[in-house]
């Protein structure tokens, strides 16, 4: 097994000290960042993504996966610099106004951060203006809004309307438990996922 | 026939004159209630409510010791946690608002008494938070089996102090399902969070009392294990989490009651009249003398207004008596 599968192989496993030990080889073999990110962490990232959406696993896999890759891609931040390797794009992400839950929200910027993208985290119960506001401060590509509860998915039509208002050149997409395709029809959304998996799809393609 | 039996044959899917009503709805309306009833123990007397839900007991876990690492931003293993003991069980100044509760409801009411109690998994998200919690289960399963089996044994005393006070049921609240799958594997929770439950449950049952579980979300795969339990209850039946009554029906309604039926997230509190007279009927259709006991899918959120509550709630009393 080559030293970039072997890497791919101990994140999906959530082993956090192998990634480390096996990054920091790698990187003296004269192996890119680059190449480690691209070709080993996500990669990896894309096959836990699936395999959660195929119910093959499950959050807790997911959440071990991510942090093995975190801890990957902070040894690499530095070469990444160094080699000119820019992010494949920026997504805002956050809970809407009077929500205060965060895992589903969590686990999808897991899934875009393994994708490659940027992801600026708000945090929950983020007004629209807030979306907005960060959304220019970053120059995002997409803004992804999550809602676990009925009485609070209603925020993010005032997000699709500020983002018209401030004619921001960037897509809205919208998920959550309460969410359909049918609602987000409704609010003029760009795009809706009912996983984490198929929103970090989603987002990539907006990017 | 007094509530406690008409919920207690319920239960046991004995024939009922009629449907067992509740509702969760103190939590976020009281005020509303209270403006239009006067309190909301008349609310639950207008409607002849059958149960009460009573909430209390002594603080499971230190919260001091607990609040002060989080403050100091050191992360709570399950190994830090064992070294931190847990609150005495046995201490009976933590019951005063079950027993002032229980003197209301089952001695001038005669209401079936049910006790929300923390589940395994649930009473320690608040500990670890539930992120790290989930990835503990893969990380550290010995070290958490420990602190489920030192949790366990804790559960279990307060389960039968509460049974020794007159509750009359337990109802454990642990959340174990997303909107469409469990959060986490049908393996690992045999593994990790079952046996931890049986020794509630074992005492539980042993000591003739009944059994409840809520879990929201989608836990259809974990049913047959929950009936291995012994649960004799389960709140809700969540339809929207794809679990269609239909799969209740044809399978699981000989074995095991279910509570619940309102939607609180797609159906009570939205204004919509038609749509909510509409579900209230198609629900007391399907599931009407099924071993069912009707009730919120969990609390009225804030938004529903007191007009639209009394509205369902007229319906439900009328077709629960028919």
């Amino acid at each position: 097994m080559s030293i970039l599968n072997e890497i791919s192989e101990m994140m999906q496993r959530g082993r956090v000290a192998m990634v480390k030990e096996l990054i920091g080889k790698a990187l003296e073999e004269g192996i890119s960042a680059k190449s480690i990110l691209q070709d080993a962490l996500l990669p990896g990232m894309d096959i836990i993504g699936e395999k959660f959406k195929n119910n093959q696993v499950y959050v807790p896999e997911v959440l071990i996966a991510a942090r093995a890759m975190n801890a990957g891609a902070e040894i690499l931040k530095p070469y990444l610099i160094e080699e000119g390797v820019k992010d494949k794009g920026t997504v805002v992400i956050g809970t809407v106004k009077g929500d205060l839950h965060d895992i589903g929200k969590n686990l999808v910027k897991m899934m875009m951060e393994g994708k490659g993208l940027k992801v600026v985290d708000l945090g929950v119960d983020v007004s629209a203006d807030r979306f907005v506001e960060a959304a220019r401060e970053n120059n995002a590509n997409v803004i992804a809004c999550s809602a676990l509860l009925t009485t609070t998915m209603g925020e993010m039509k005032n997000v699709v309307q500020k983002v018209k208002e401030n004619k921001l050149n960037l897509k809205v997409i919208i998920g959550g438990a309460p969410i359909t395709k049918s609602y987000c029809d409704s609010i003029g959304a760009d795009g809706f996922s009912s996983d984490a998996a198929t929103a970090a799809e989603l987002a990539m393609s907006f990017c | 026939m007094t509530s406690f039996e008409l919920v207690s044959k319920t239960i046991k899917g004995e024939p009922t004159p009629k449907t067992p009503l509740y509702g969760w709805v103190s939590f976020n309306m009281s005020d509303k209630i209270c403006a239009k009833f006067g309190c909301v123990e008349n609310f639950e007397d207008h409607y002849e409510f059958d149960l009460a839900h009573i909430f209390g007991g002594p603080a499971y876990h230190n919260t001091a010791a607990i609040s002060q690492l989080h403050e100091q931003h050191i992360e709570i293993t399950p190994e830090v946690y064992l070294n931190i003991p847990l609150p005495p069980v046995d201490n009976m100044d933590g019951y005063s608002s079950i027993i002032n509760t229980l003197d209301f409801y089952k001695k001038s009411r005669k209401r079936f008494c049910y006790l929300q109690t923390n589940g395994i998994f649930e009473c320690l998200n608040e500990v670890f938070g539930i992120e790290n919690h989930l990835m503990y289960l893969l990380l550290y399963p010995e070290e958490l089996k420990m602190v489920y089996q030192r949790q366990a044994e804790w559960n279990r005393k307060f389960a039968l102090n509460a049974i020794e006070l007159g509750v009359d049921m337990i109802h454990v609240s642990d959340d174990w399902g997303g909107q469409n799958n469990l959060l986490f594997s049908k393996e690992l929770w045999h593994d990790m969070i079952y046996p931890y439950h049986k020794i509630t449950c074992d005492a539980v049952r042993n000591s003739g009392a009944f059994l409840s579980l809520h879990s929201d979300g989608h836990i259809l795969p974990l049913i047959d294990d929950i009936i291995k339990l012994e649960y004799q209850l389960i709140h809700p039946w969540q339809e929207s989490a794809a679990m269609p009554y239909k799969e209740y029906l044809t399978k699981y309604s000989e074995k095991i009651a279910i509570m619940g039926g309102i939607n609180i997230q797609s159906t009570l509190g939205f204004g919509k009249y038609e749509f909510l007279k509409a579900e209230i009927e198609r629900v007391f259709a399907t599931l009407k003398g099924k071993r069912w006991i009707c009730c919120t899918s969990h609390f009225v959120q804030e938004h529903c207004s007191i007009d639209e509550l009394i509205y369902a709630y007229d319906l439900a009393y009328k077709l629960a008596k028919q």
